[in-house]
C-alpha cells in the first residue's frame, strides 16, 4: 500500500531550476533512497515534503490525502540533518523529548518514551550529557532518537551518516536498518553514496539534475540502467560504440552474439567486474577475446582495478581473481557482450 | 620558556594603564577615606568616616533610590530590547532600519539624552503640549512633574531610551549569529514560532542577554551626568551625592567624600562579582 | 488669518488621529495577516520613539521663541548657528580639538588592544578568566568613584589639567570595549590563517601586516568606531581630570543644557550628533573601500 506519494514537484531558486516533475512514491513500511550528487536538489526535496521550503508546484501525497496545506510543525515527516544540529542547550534526555514536550505530552508518557529511545538507540549512561560533551557517533544517534521519540510517520534522513569515519558509518547503518524494520517507519534516505543506497534500500530513485531518471529496486537499477548517467552513478562503466543488426553487435573490436533489438548507432555498456582478464599465453580459441596491454594498476585488498589497453581503447576492469598482472604485460580481455545493456544515441543523458 | 610568557608581555600595556591607574586611584581613595591626609595633618587611621556613613539616614536614601532606579530602567530596557531584537531578527531584510535603531542613541551622549527628554517631558515639554492641543491636558499644571521629581522618572525613562537600542544590539548580533537551522529542526519537530522562542531562542541568548543587563545595570548606578541633570535635590543618586560632597570647599570633609567614593566602588564591585558568578551558571553548555 | 504654526499644528492633529485609526483597523485585521505584522509595528514604534526627540531637538536649535502651549515654534532663527560658527566660544576649534583628542584616544587604545585581545582570544593560561574578568572592571565601576580617586593621584604626578591626563584617563572607559570586541574577533579567527602564512614563508611581522590585519579590519573598525564615541562623549572624566584647562565639545554643552538656553544647547547637541555620525561613515567607507569586508559589531 502506497504511503507517500511525490507527484510532479518543481522547485527553482533564483530562476535556476532544482527540481523538475520529481515523481516517486514509497510504500509503507518501505525505505526508499534518493540517491544523486551533491547539490543536485535531494535535501530540498526533503525540505518540501516536511513543509519547511514550499514548492512551486505539485503535490505531496500521505496515506491518500494531499499534505500540501498542513504546517509544517504538524506534519509529523521529521528530517534528521547531516549535522546532527542538536539543540546545544538541551542535555540528550531533554534533546529526544523535545518534540514530545512541544506537542505537550504528559511528563510521566514522555519519560518513559525517552527511556525506550535510550535503551533502543544503546545511549544509557549519555542521558545528562551535553552535546559538546559527546562523540559525533553519539550526537547522532541522539539525533536519530529525537526524530524517532514522536513517532513520525514518515522519517526522512539526510546524509545523516557522511560526517562519521567509516566504521561508525556501518555501525549507523546497520542500527538504523534494524530500527527501521523493527518499527516498520517509512523512510527517505537521501545519500550521495551508491553502496549506501544499494545496500539498505527497498526501492532507489536515482536523481539527476533535479530529475528522477530511474525509481527501481536496487537489482534492477544496478543491472539495467536505464541511461549511461545512471549506469555511471555506480562505478564507472565501459562503453563501447557500435550497432546493432540481427542480434549481432558490430564494433571495431569485432561482431559478437547479443539478444538486443537492432538499433543504429549506440553504445554497449560492459561493467568492470564483467571482465574476465587471462593470461596472454593461453590459447583458447574463443571469438570474443580481445588482446590487450596492462597500463595502469589499483590494488584494493579484496579486487584489483585494472586499465586494460585495447586497439587504443582503454577498458576498465575489476578483478577479484587473485591473478596478478603487472603493468606493460600483456593480457586477454574476454568480454560477454550479451550481458551488456545498449544505449542509442539518442538515450545518453 | 618564552611561549608561556608571551600571552603576559601581550598583556601587559593594556595591564599598566588599566591596573596602574585603576588601583592608584583606590588606593589614594581608600587612604584619604581612613583619615589619612598628610597634607592636612590627618594621620591617624580611623573608621569614623564610614561609620557616619552607614548611620546616615540620606546616605540609606541614595542607595535605594540608585538601586531602584537601576533596576527598574534595566528591566525595562532587557525585556523591550530582547523583543526588538526579536523583532529585527524576523525582518531581517530591512537592513536600514537596523542602522538607525542601533546607531543614534548609541552615538547621543547622556547629557544630551536627558537634554532630550527634559524637551519632551517637562512640564514645558513636548508631550504636554501636544496633550494639552489635544484637548486632553486642560493647563500645563495638570501635567504630572516627570523631571526632578521623587521618583526620578525622567531619569529612568533617559536611562530606557538610551538602553533598549543598546541591549537589542547587544541580542541581536548575538542571536543572529545562531545557526538559523536549529529553528527549522524545532519546527521540524512540531515547535510552534513561539515555543520556538521560549524553549531555544531564548535560552540559547542568555549570556547575551545577562551580560547586557549587568551592563546597563552597572551603568546606570554610577552614572553622574543623567541624574545630575535631572534629578531631584533630594534624594540623589549616590554618584551625585559623592560628588558633591567631594566638591564641599571644606576640605575636613574630604574624607568623608572618599569614604563615600570607596563604598560606591566596593559596590560595583559587588556587581561584577554578582555577573561572574551567574554568567558561569547559565553558560555552562552553549 | 491663520498663524502657520497653528496650521500645521491641525496638520499634525489629524496625522494622529488617522494614524491611530489605521492601527486600530490594523489590529482588527492583524489576525488574518502573517504574524510578521506586530513585528513590523513593533520596529516602527521603536524608530518613531528614537527619531521624535531628535526632530524636537532640531527644532529647537532654530527657534527663536516656542512658548507654551504651542506644538510647533513660533518663530524661528539662526542664532544658535551664528553663535556657534562666529562667537566668541571659540566652538569650531573646540569641537576640532575635541576630534582630535578622542582620535588619539582611539589610536592609543586599538595599539594596547590588540596584543591584549590576541592573548585573551588565542592563548590558554593561567589567570586568563581572572583577565578577562578585570577587563570589565571600568565599565562597571562607577565613573565618580575612579574619577576622584585619579584626580587626587594625577594631581600628585603632575598629570592632572593636561590634555596627556585627559588622554590616560579616557583610556579607562574605552580599553574595555576595544579589547572586548577585537578578543571575540581573534577567538573566532584563530591561528589557522596565520600558521598557512607562516608556512608559506611569511615572517612574523610579513604575517601581521599582510594576513592578520586585514582579517581583523571588520573588527577594528567596529572597536574604533565605539571608542571614538566612548571618548567622544565623555563629560565626567574629562572635568574632573582636565579641569579648566582641557575643553572638550561635551565640557562646553554641559553648561548650556544645564542653564536651559535650549537654542544654543540644542545647536550644540545637533553638532555633536552630526560630527558623530559623520566621523563614523567617514571611517567605516574608507576602510571598507581598502578592504572589502562585511562590518559586524562584536561585543
Amino acid at each position: 500500500m502506497t504511503k507517500l506519494q511525490i507527484k510532479n514537484l518543481n522547485k527553482s531558486f533564483d530562476g535556476i531550476k532544482i527540481l523538475n516533475n520529481v515523481n516517486f512514491f514509497i510504500d509503507d513500511g518501505e525505505i526508499v533512497s534518493l540517491l544523486g550528487e551533491s547539490g543536485c536538489g535531494k535535501s530540498t526535496t526533503l525540505k518540501i515534503i516536511a513543509g519547511l521550503i514550499e514548492s512551486d508546484s505539485g503535490d505531496i501525497i500521505l496515506d491518500e490525502c494531499s499534505i500540501l496545506s498542513i504546517q509544517a510543525e504538524k506534519r509529523k515527516t521529521v528530517i534528521v540533518f547531516q549535522n546532527h544540529l542538536l539543540f546545544p542547550h538541551l542535555n540528550t534526555e531533554d534533546n529526544i523529548g523535545f518534540g514530545l514536550k512541544m506537542a505537550g505530552i504528559k511528563k510521566s508518557i514522555k519519560k518513559n518514551k525517552v527511556a525506550e529511545i535510550i535503551s533502543l538507540l544503546k545511549l544509557q549512561r549519555l542521558e545528562k550529557r551535553y552535546p559538546k560533551e559527546l562523540s559525533g557517533g553519539q550526537r547522532q544517534r541522539v539525533a536519530l532518537g529525537r526524530a524517532l521519540a514522536i513517532e513520525p510517520t514518515v522519517l526522512l534522513l539526510d546524509e545523516p551518516f557522511s560526517s562519521l569515519d567509516i566504521r561508525l558509518r556501518e555501525e549507523m547503518r546497520e542500527l538504523v536498518l534494524d530500527i527501521q524494520k523493527k518499527l516498520r517507519i517509512t523512510t527517505i534516505l537521501v545519500t550521495h553514496d551508491k553502496e549506501e543506497a544499494l545496500m539498505m534500500s527497498d526501492k532507489i530513485a536515482v536523481m539527476i539534475n533535479g530529475e528522477i531518471a530511474q525509481f527501481d529496486t536496487p537489482e534492477n537499477i544496478y543491472e539495467k540502467p536505464v541511461s549511461p548517467s545512471v549506469a555511471d552513478f555506480f562505478g564507472e562503466k565501459n562503453y563501447i560504440e557500435g550497432s546493432v543488426n540481427n542480434g549481432i553487435f558490430e564494433c571495431k573490436f569485432g561482431s559478437f552474439q547479443v539478444e538486443l533489438p537492432s538499433e543504429k548507432n549506440g553504445e554497449m555498456m560492459i561493467k568492470p567486474e564483467k571482465i574476465e582478464l587471462l593470461c596472454e599465453t593461453e590459447d583458447y580459441g574463443m571469438s570474443n577475446v580481445m588482446n590487450g596491454v596492462v597500463k595502469k594498476k589499483r590494488y584494493l585488498g579484496d579486487k584489483v582495478h585494472y586499465i586494460v589497453e585495447v586497439e587504443g581503447k582503454e577498458f576498465k576492469v575489476i578483478s577479484s581473481e587473485h591473478m596478478n598482472f603487472n603493468i606493460g604485460e600483456k593480457v586477454r580481455l574476454r568480454i560477454d557482450f550479451s550481458k551488456g545493456i545498449f544505449y542509442s544515441m539518442s538515450n545518453r543523458c | 620558556m618564552k611561549k608561556e610568557i608571551k600571552p603576559y608581555i601581550l598583556l601587559l600595556p593594556a595591564a599598566i594603564v588599566l591596573l596602574g591607574i585603576l588601583t592608584s586611584g583606590i588606593v589614594i581613595a581608600l587612604s584619604q577615606s581612613l583619615g589619612y591626609m598628610p597634607i592636612i595633618g590627618l594621620r591617624e587611621l580611623t573608621l569614623k568616616y564610614y561609620v557616619s556613613i552607614i548611620t546616615d539616614k540620606g546616605f540609606l536614601e541614595s542607595l535605594k533610590f540608585s538601586l531602584n532606579i537601576s533596576l527598574f530602567s534595566s528591566v525595562i530596557a532587557v525585556i523591550v530590547g530582547v523583543a526588538l531584537a526579536y523583532s529585527m531578527l524576523i525582518n531581517k531584510h530591512r537592513k536600514s532600519i537596523e542602522k538607525i535603531l542601533y546607531i543614534l542613541p548609541i552615538i547621543v551622549p547622556h547629557m544630551v539624552a536627558a537634554f532630550l527628554m527634559f524637551n519632551i517631558l517637562s512640564q514645558s515639554g513636548l508631550l504636554p503640549r501636544v496633550l494639552y492641543y489635544l484637548g486632553i491636558l486642560k493647563a500645563q499644571s495638570d501635567f504630572p512633574s516627570l523631571i526632578f521629581d521623587r521618583y526620578g522618572v525622567g531619569i529612568v525613562i533617559c536611562y530606557i531610551w538610551k538602553e533598549i537600542p543598546f541591549v537589542a544590539m547587544v541580542v541581536y548580533t548575538f542571536i543572529s549569529n545562531i545557526n538559523e537551522s536549529l529553528e527549522e529542526v524545532a519546527v521540524n519537530l512540531g515547535a510552534s514560532r513561539r515555543q520556538f522562542f521560549w524553549y531555544v531562542m531564548l535560552p540559547l541568548s542568555w549570556p547575551s542577554i545577562i551580560s547586557s543587563f549587568i551592563i546597563i545595570f552597572a551603568f546606570s548606578f554610577g552614572a553622574f551626568e543623567v541624574p545630575y541633570l535631572i534629578g531631584p535635590t533630594t534624594p540623589k543618586t549616590l554618584p551625585v551625592k559623592a560628588f558633591i560632597e567631594y566638591t564641599n570647599p571644606d576640605i575636613l570633609n574630604r574624607p568623608y567624600a572618599m569614604a563615600l567614593n570607596v563604598v560606591l566602588a566596593f559596590i560595583s564591585l559587588i556587581i561584577v562579582w554578582i555577573y561572574d558568578k551567574t554568567l558561569s551558571l547559565f553558560c555552562r553548555n552553549v | 488669518m491663520i498663524k502657520p504654526s497653528v496650521c500645521f499644528a491641525e496638520m499634525y492633529r489629524i496625522k494622529v488621529l488617522i494614524w491611530t485609526r489605521y492601527l486600530f483597523h490594523r489590529g482588527v485585521w492583524g489576525r488574518f495577516m502573517k504574524k510578521n505584522v506586530i513585528f513590523n509595528i513593533v520596529i516602527y514604534l521603536a524608530v518613531f520613539l528614537i527619531l521624535l526627540p531628535l526632530t524636537v531637538l532640531i527644532l529647537w536649535g532654530f527657534s527663536k521663541r516656542w512658548p507654551w502651549p504651542y506644538v510647533l515654534p513660533t518663530e524661528y532663527s539662526l542664532r544658535g548657528v551664528a553663535y556657534f560658527l562666529t562667537g566668541t566660544g571659540n566652538s569650531i576649534k573646540i569641537l576640532l580639538y575635541s576630534i582630535g583628542l578622542s582620535f588619539v584616544v582611539t589610536v592609543i587604545t586599538l595599539v594596547i588592544s590588540v596584543p591584549a585581545a590576541r592573548a585573551l582570544g588565542l592563548y590558554e593560561f593561567k589567570g586568563k578568566g581572572f583577565f578577562k574578568l578585570f577587563v570589565l572592571l571600568p565599565l562597571i565601576i562607577s565613573p565618580v568613584a575612579v574619577g576622584i580617586g585619579i584626580q587626587v593621584f594625577f594631581i600628585k604626578i603632575g598629570l592632572a589639567n593636561t590634555f596627556l591626563g585627559v588622554v590616560v584617563v579616557h583610556l579607562i572607559p574605552c580599553l574595555p570595549y576595544g579589547i572586548r570586541i577585537l578578543t571575540n574577533v581573534f577567538e573566532v579567527l584563530g591561528e589557522s590563517m596565520e600558521f598557512q602564512a607562516r608556512t608559506l614563508g611569511a615572517s612574523k611581522t610579513q604575517t601581521f601586516f599582510y594576513v592578520t590585519l586585514p582579517l581583523i579590519s571588520p573588527g577594528l573598525i567596529s572597536a574604533a568606531g565605539l571608542v571614538f564615541i566612548v571618548s567622544f562623549s565623555q563629560y565626567f572624566l574629562t572635568f574632573i581630570v582636565g579641569g579648566g584647562n582641557v575643553i572638550t565639545l561635551s565640557m562646553v554643552m554641559f553648561p548650556f543644557i544645564q542653564s536651559g538656553d535650549r537654542m544654543i544647547a540644542s545647536c550644540y547637541s545637533i553638532v555633536f550628533i552630526v560630527a558623530t555620525l559623520i566621523l563614523l561613515i567617514v571611517i567605516e567607507k574608507r576602510v571598507k573601500a581598502y578592504y572589502t569586508v562585511e562590518n559586524h559589531f562584536y561585543i
